[in-house]
């Protein structure tokens, strides 16, 4: 037993390469991420609706009744500046509390109409992880940059401490477990995917045809589907083996890289052609991004250094009384435009990110296997010359 | 904060994340597929779907709008909300046209009306109508649907909507 703990303690607190650095650009990333999110949608558009078509959950009974649509969009506009003052590193720990109590809240008053299940990533999981593990706002934030100038306790982006991993860590373990559960259910109790044999080609059918009535690109493979219907058995068992090897992602390395890049195709797929929305759980992959290395690509090149010096100058208390007011100023408009900045007035859709994802994860996973290929026909070839 | 105190914490931290995982793991291994608990729940992700193979035509209701400067716009449900919140647009589409119901009817286009307003971005709205508009499919051809050529159109229902 005390081999196995000792065996968990040593996988949670590796050193990861600029894991400080990595966590803090990830805070960035996520903020930006879930204003995106949030202004796909105004939450006050619930009010009024007729009958729900779910039973309310216990968790509604936590919250104020929503009956009015200026108490919701209040709500939204807290969340909104909350994430705000995340972005810019501004009191941290709060900023996460809050996003956490106003984004659940946010969601939860949606439950009654569906539930999003990668959303909980978003909403509920990764910032709750934030703010046990407490490390997001130790780099790139307004309040590291007051740390370092009282005392001088702040962290180097460069820093590979355990630590700052830890976020990444737990989100590995979460999808770990939430894949694999999500396999397991579709096989037993209530799951059809075993049971019915052409089920995803009916749904892959479905949607081609809801496509293209919402004008989007239709399954190019629906003809096909249409005519060999007895392969969605080894698909549904495909996807069901897929999910339960998420606890790969547990292995270090090339096994989990290579994971990641299936899930993405996997996940891209869904989206644009089951046109299954499951944006949350970006959450959760971006935490395992190195956003430090590729900062590090840029900051080398030290672009602007008048600008640079000059906004330096200014120093912590100047900036994070602009980011207070700037956290008010937007929260007050985003009913009134702000919200459409963040979706490019309608161009960044639900769909937007898995057309960006879909490309760079299939290149990726083509160029792993090239590189492999070659190091690999590189070494026979100096094993057979010497 | 000196390194013994840094060290320290970071081991409490540490313990604090593995047993909230340990924990949510437990809790979602107890529930199964249940979202009763929302918003813990174990991705029970399309467990029990059922889908059937799309029939030879397929039928969308479209929202008509009469718009107070004379001018008429056609809407689907999908332009209403965000397409992960549909269901939202469908329980008004569905309220509005009930037959049975005076008062959810009522309830539905005062809530259809609030959601075209805000998908249109105006309230100068006159009156909504609801057509269900048909097409046939051809599961045989890529895109299934020619959306230029529906079989019928018909009209479902329409109101004033209240200044």
């Amino acid at each position: 037993m005390n081999r196995v703990l000792t065996h968990i303690d040593g996988w949670f607190t590796r050193p990861s390469a600029n894991a400080a650095g990595q966590v803090g650009l990830y805070r960035i990333v996520f903020g930006l991420g879930y204003l995106w999110h949030v202004s796909l949608f105004d939450v006050g558009a619930i009010v009024g609706a007729p009958n729900p078509p779910r039973e309310a959950l216990p968790f509604l009974q936590l919250v104020p009744s929503a009956t009015s649509s200026g108490a919701l969009q209040g709500l939204e506009m807290v969340l909104v500046g909350a994430l705000v003052l995340l972005v810019a590193g501004l009191w941290v720990p709060m900023s996460t509390a809050v996003v956490l109590v106003a984004g659940i809240a946010r969601e939860g008053y949606f439950s009654q109409f569906d539930i999003e299940n990668g959303n909980l990533m978003l909403v509920f999981l990764i910032p709750l992880l934030a703010l046990v593990s407490s490390v997001w706002g130790e780099t790139y934030s307004l309040d590291a940059w007051r740390y370092r100038r009282r005392d001088g306790t702040a962290s180097e982006s460069t820093n590979d401490a355990w630590s700052f991993a830890l976020l990444a860590r737990a989100s590995i373990v979460l999808l770990a477990v939430l894949f694999p559960i999500a396999g397991i259910l579709k096989m037993t109790g209530n799951g059809t995917w075993l049971r019915d044999g052409s089920l995803l080609p009916a749904l892959m059918l479905e949607r081609s045809v809801d496509a293209s009535l919402m004008g989007w690109f239709a399954n190019p493979l629906g003809p096909w589907f249409a005519t060999h219907a007895s392969w969605g058995i080894w698909l549904q068992a495909g996807v069901i083996v897929f999910e339960l090897s998420f606890v790969l992602l547990l292995m270090g390395g090339t096994v989990r890289r290579v994971m990641l890049g299936f899930a993405m195709v996997f996940h891209a797929l869904s989206a644009l052609v089951l046109l299954v929305s499951f944006n949350g759980v970006l959450a959760a992959y971006g935490t395992l991004v190195d956003w430090e290395s590729g900062w590090q690509q840029i900051r080398v090149r030290r672009p602007l250094p008048a600008l640079r010096q000059r906004a330096g100058a200014l120093g912590p208390f100047v900036w994070s009384v602009g980011a207070g007011v700037l956290a008010v100023a937007i929260a007050f408009s985003w009913h009134q435009g702000a919200a459409d900045v963040f979706n490019v007035w309608g161009l960044l859709t639900w769909r937007t990110p898995w057309l960006v994802v879909a490309p760079v994860a299939i290149v990726g996973l083509l160029w792993r296997q090239w590189r492999a290929s070659s190091l690999h026909a590189q070494r026979t070839k100096q094993r057979r010359g010497g | 904060m000196n390194r013994t105190a840094r060290r320290a914490g970071d081991v409490v931290r540490l313990r604090a994340v593995q047993l909230l995982l340990l924990l949510l793991t437990g809790v979602w291994l107890w529930l199964g597929g249940s979202e009763r608990y929302w918003p813990i729940v174990g991705w029970p992700m399309y467990d029990a779907l059922t889908a059937a193979r799309p029939d030879e035509s397929v039928a969308r209701v479209y929202v008509r709008v009469w718009m107070g400067d004379g001018s008429r716009r056609t809407l689907r449900q999908a332009d209403l909300v965000e397409y992960s919140r549909a269901p939202l647009a469908g329980a008004s589409v569905n309220a509005a046209m009930d037959q049975h119901n005076p008062r959810r009817r009522a309830a539905g286009q005062a809530h259809l009306a609030s959601l075209v307003m805000r998908a249109l971005g105006t309230a100068a709205i006159d009156s909504i109508a609801l057509s269900q508009t048909v097409w046939a499919v051809r599961l045989g051809q890529v895109p299934p649907v020619d959306l230029a050529r529906p079989l019928s159109s018909v009209p479902i229902a329409a109101f004033a909507v209240p200044r």
